[in-house]
């Protein structure tokens, strides 16, 4: 009985954990569905996010949906903007550059903003916007952090949706990470398309930075990092490309790391999530929802 | 001289090294049929994408309505009323036939001519219709092709650029599929190049033809002086 209480406590952490993580693979898929490029400064903006939320919430004490929403919108302007400067003058460039690039655009924007003039590379609390407040449930318990990160997650996830596969902008960016050409013979321009899905990524990812910094109130100029790249082995996982693959391969992740950590030890965490990948890509080497990676 | 509504002038494109295009001049009125026949690889795909903009030419002109192409971007293209149907189909797999028809008015923004193109597709192809929400990747080739046609006729176009819409297909869907072309041409003066290596359906269903021979025009004149002369038929078009 214990144990069962334990693994659910456990479950739900592990659910928070890859809600965090959906939302940042997302930028990663939709990204590689339209320009077949990994963005490495992705995770990034993962932090500005955190950092935003934090200036948002210090300075000027923003209300909590206020807070998402300039979060999310900040973030979605700084993805479009790195596309535009670094990104889009290489359309034509050979993949590597972009991915050189892209890795470049991350050590930029850690580095310069570690610089004491900006964040610093210190930690700094992050200040919860609630105060902490647990509920039994039975023999559980949730708190009022779980269920905001699961209800603005799954808010996040139905807009997504209601974009992705209603809206118009939608129609293109899914006939774009399809064939882009034709998607210009429809009289679309795909720069607009591009910067649309740059954009609802760095929103998505904003978001991501807010809730994990009240997750695990303590942000800091490298926290991209680490989450960046299990957000990326998720979308991997999911299939690259793949919308539903990528929250799936979020939640997958969030929910192995949690449990390594409290039945392993959390020196192996990261360990196992790179495990985790190599033994399922043998079996499955497009990932669970993927087909071919290689439709040229 | 008058302007001409559709022309290509002196146009040479490459492929890196590969001469692809060399000297190509040809012309469309309003309303004409205009078939492209050539072997594989005589460059009549590239010709296609040139004018759609996919490919920037070495030199020449194109120009549309007075209007020169070669500056234009592809989407911009087509919102001046040029659209292809390219060469295998090229449909959108992993959207449903309604939203590859969506796509295609994309650009439109009078509501009330997208959905009168809507209605006019669906009725030129009920087998389109009866397939609404099925994932277009699902449907048969023919299907496929009718959808392709759908798609580029749903951005109101001006001139339709068709490659080889019989490709794969039986014989009697390619016929059906060159009467649905002959109707289109008929009922919204749509004027159509039609590439086709099937020279005698081509010639039967154009006005003028035009034959390519590894990148240059070698022979043009009206399809049914072409057709009635088997001089030609024999030393340009195998028998
Ligand atoms: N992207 C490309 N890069 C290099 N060469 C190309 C490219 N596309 C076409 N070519 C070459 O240009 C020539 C013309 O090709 P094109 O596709 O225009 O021929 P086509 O007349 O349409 O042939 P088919 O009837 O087989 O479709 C061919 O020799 C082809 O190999
Ligand atoms: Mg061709």
């Amino acid at each position: 009985m214990e144990i069962l209480i334990y693994l659910t406590q456990q479950f739900i952490n592990g659910i928070q954990l890859g809600a965090v993580y959906a939302l940042i693979a997302l930028g990663y898929t939709m990204v590689y569905g339209v320009l077949r490029m990994i963005n490495f400064a992705h995770g990034d903006i993962f932090m500005l996010g955190a950092f935003i939320s934090y200036y948002g919430i210090t300075k000027f004490n923003l209300p909590f949906p206020i807070l998402i929403l300039s979060t999310s919108l900040l973030t979605a302007v700084i993805a479009i903007l790195i596309e535009k400067i670094a990104y889009k003058p290489l359309r034509n460039a050979p993949k590597i550059s972009l991915l050189i690039t892209a890795v470049g655009v991350s050590l930029f924007l850690e580095y310069t903003l570690s610089l004491n003039a900006f964040f610093t590379p210190n930690y700094i609390g992050f200040p919860r916007p609630f105060e902490i407040r647990s509920y039994d449930i039975g023999m559980f318990s949730i708190n009022n952090i779980h269920l905001i990160i699961f209800s603005v997650t799954i808010i996040s996830l139905a807009l997504l949706y209601l974009l992705i596969y209603k809206s118009k902008y939608g129609i293109a960016m899914r006939a774009a990470s399809h064939d882009l050409e034709i998607t210009r013979l429809m009289g679309i321009r795909t720069d607009n398309i591009i910067s649309f899905t740059f954009g609802i990524g760095g929103a998505l990812a904003g978001i991501g930075g807010l809730l994990y910094s009240m997750a695990y109130p303590q942000i800091n100029v490298f926290m991209g990092i680490m989450p960046g790249i299990k957000s990326f082995i998720a979308a991997v996982l999911g299939g690259i490309g793949i919308i539903h693959g990528a929250v799936l391969g979020g939640f997958i992740i969030g929910i192995s790391e949690v449990f390594v950590s409290a039945f392993l030890s959390s020196t192996y965490r990261d360990g196992v999530i790179f495990i985790i990948l190599f033994i399922f890509l043998l079996f499955r080497p497009n990932g669970i929802f993927g087909k071919n990676i290689e439709k040229v | 001289m008058s302007e001409k509504f559709f022309e290509v002038r002196n146009l040479y494109v490459n492929y890196g090294a590969i001469k692809a295009l060399e000297d190509i001049s040809l012309s469309a009125t309003e309303g004409e049929i205009i078939s492209l026949i050539g072997a594989n690889g005589a460059g009549k795909s590239t010709l296609l994408k040139t004018i759609c903009g996919f490919i920037k030419p070495l030199k020449g002109k194109i120009n549309f309505k007075g209007i020169n192409l070669l500056r234009l971007s592809t989407d911009l293209i087509v919102k001046h009323g040029i659209t292809m149907v390219p060469e295998g189909r090229r449909i959108f797999p992993n959207l449903t036939v309604k939203e590859n028809l969506d796509i295609g008015g994309y650009s439109l923004k009078n509501k009330k001519i997208f959905s009168e193109l809507y209605d006019f597709v669906l009725k030129l192809f009920p087998r389109l219709k009866e397939r609404i929400k099925q994932f277009a990747g699902t449907l048969s080739g023919g299907e496929q092709q009718m959808l392709a046609i759908g798609r580029a006729l749903m951005s109101n176009p001006k001139l339709l650029l068709l490659d080889e819409p019989s490709m794969g297909l039986s014989p009697k869907i390619t016929n059906e599929i060159f009467e649905l072309i002959k109707n289109i041409n008929n009922d919204k003066k749509i004027t159509i190049i039609l590439v086709e290596q099937n020279a005698k359906l081509a010639l039967k269903y154009s006005n003028k033809a035009f034959v390519m021979e590894t990148g240059k025009i070698v022979l043009s004149g009206e399809s049914e002086q072409i057709e009635n002369d088997p001089q030609i038929i024999k030393a340009y078009l195998g028998g």
